[in-house]
């Protein structure tokens, strides 16, 4: 608890991993949270004997997430790294940065955080590999796809009756003199001002403290990626398929874009949340992953304890392994039921 | 007992019990002749053994089941090696230099912890394969669905 107190020291626990490389084999313990697994098979990439990932068992090396912040503990030496992924902790390569990219900004939209001061400094390094920043609207993909897709797919901010509703979401460019090939950037200021107090209205619907600030931030893009739908996507993935296909992705840098395709899949159906308390759990009625809805879930103030959220499913009910005490990953159905 | 496997496409069944009583009677000339002509003789019926191993093996590579027969559990573990091979080929597992990424099934000490049911380790390839047949680990699937879905 001592080290807790301090100041977050997130390049001392840098070099406290990188020295975890002198080891034969080694034994890693995590959260079970994408960044954490990108964090070690980051580590796996690059490390010659065999290397094993435990969610339970205490180990050489060990990655703790709580509510006051993050720690590193190595062979008895415990850093201190604040609110900053883990994935942030090891060198930033052209090879490694989309997995990086991917860490980072899965943690910022699943705890619901801003960026970490050490992670600004890396993502500022990142700029000399070509990832580009900019004020921008927080609704995925702007540089790429139409607005109104861009808005159609938006689950941070999810934005009521535009989110999910590829009717709505034109008929809103619509309103602001486009079409479904108009981009944001081919909005004018004027324009930009009025989808703005558009979308901020929307979001006081659900969360009366909505401001500006709620859709306007500094946005990170790396070539076809842009790092909020990256981070989306790999949350999306490892909810539904396991962990094992982010850790080839590590591996195989090239299959994040493919993540991104299945999430942009996935959200072209049109989606919905509606949720209910029962009992010891959230009840979702949502075509979404569990995780996503919970993302969803918590911008409205709901979910914020640890009761697990559950989708319906006709009759059944489906949780994932971030939610439930289970060895079992990928969609998780409630036998009970 | 190889001349009666080479007559048929199909494997014979082979009772325990019969292969039980070959051993004993191996047992007791190995334990009581120490010569050259007994050793001699041994070694023919070992190379009958090897034989005997090959042809089995053929036809069970060749989708045949050995039933209830003594070596049964060849089946099993060829299944297995089989599949391995084939996902292994078709990039169905998380792989990088000669490594494999497993999900440990019982559990299994590794580096001074004791990895649970759900933990994964990224272990050499043939390693791994000796783990899987005897059922401590099961490779990673990229693309296993989930249990109803």
């Amino acid at each position: 608890m001592e080290n807790f107190l301090r100041d977050p020291a997130p390049e001392e626990a840098s070099k406290l991993v990188l020295s975890a490389y002198a080891e034969k084999t080694l034994c890693v313990k995590i959260p079970y949270d994408p960044d954490s697994v990108i964090f070690s098979a980051l580590l796996t990439k690059y490390f010659n004997g065999e290397v094993a990932v435990t969610f339970s068992s205490d180990c050489q090396l060990t990655l703790n997430k709580g509510d006051i912040g993050n720690s590193v503990a190595y062979r008895g030496v415990e850093v201190f790294v604040g609110s900053s992924a883990f994935s942030s902790l090891l060198p930033l390569t052209v090879e490694d940065l989309v997995p990086i990219l991917a860490g980072i900004f899965s943690d910022v939209l699943l705890r619901r955080r801003k960026l970490s001061d050490w992670e600004q400094r890396i993502l500022n390094n990142a700029e000399n590999l070509g990832v580009i920043r900019e004020k921008g609207l927080k609704i995925p993909a702007y540089r790429e796809v139409p607005l109104f897709l861009s808005l159609f797919y938006s689950l941070d901010p999810f934005v009521p009756d535009i989110s999910g509703n590829p009717v709505n979401a034109l008929k809103l460019v619509k309103e602001l003199n486009g079409n479904e090939f108009t981009k944001l950037s081919d909005l004018d200021e004027s324009k930009l001002n009025t989808l703005l107090f558009r979308l901020v209205s929307s979001l006081v619907k659900v969360n009366p403290k909505a401001t500006r600030e709620d859709v306007i931030d500094d946005r990170y893009f790396y070539n076809n990626y842009d790092s909020l739908e990256l981070g989306m996507s790999v949350l999306y993935v490892m909810d539904t398929q396991g962990s094992p296909i982010l850790f080839d992705a590590v591996m195989n840098t090239s299959l994040f874009w493919t993540f991104v395709e299945w999430l942009r899949g996935l959200l072209s159906r049109g989606f919905n949340v509606q949720v209910s308390e029962e009992g010891n759990r959230y009840v979702v009625d949502s075509n979404l992953s569990p995780i996503l809805a919970y993302i969803v879930l918590r911008q409205a103030g709901k979910a914020k304890d640890r009761r697990p959220v559950y989708l319906r499913r006709g009759e059944k009910f489906v949780s994932s392994r971030f939610f439930l005490n289970s060895p079992e990953e990928g969609l998780i159905y409630d036998d009970k039921d | 007992m190889l001349s009666k496997e080479l007559k048929d496409e199909k494997p014979e069944r082979i009772a325990e019990q019969q292969v039980e009583d070959l051993q004993l009677i191996f047992k007791r000339l190995s334990m009581k002749y120490s010569d050259k002509i007994h050793d001699e003789e041994l070694k023919v019926y070992s190379e009958l053994a090897d034989s005997l191993f090959e042809v089995r093996l053929a036809k069970v590579l060749e989708g045949h089941s050995l039933g209830d027969s003594f070596d049964s559990w060849e089946e099993e573990i060829l299944s297995k090696l089989r599949e391995f091979y084939v996902s292994f080929v078709m990039g169905h597992y998380p792989v990088r230099n000669g490594k494999v990424l497993c999900r440990v099934v019982k559990e299994l000490y590794f580096s001074g912890t004791v990895l649970k049911p759900g933990d994964l380790i990224f272990m050499e390839v043939k390693k791994a394969v000796g783990l899987l047949l005897s059922g401590v680990v099961e490779p990673c699937s990229l693309f296993k669905k989930t249990r109803r879905e």
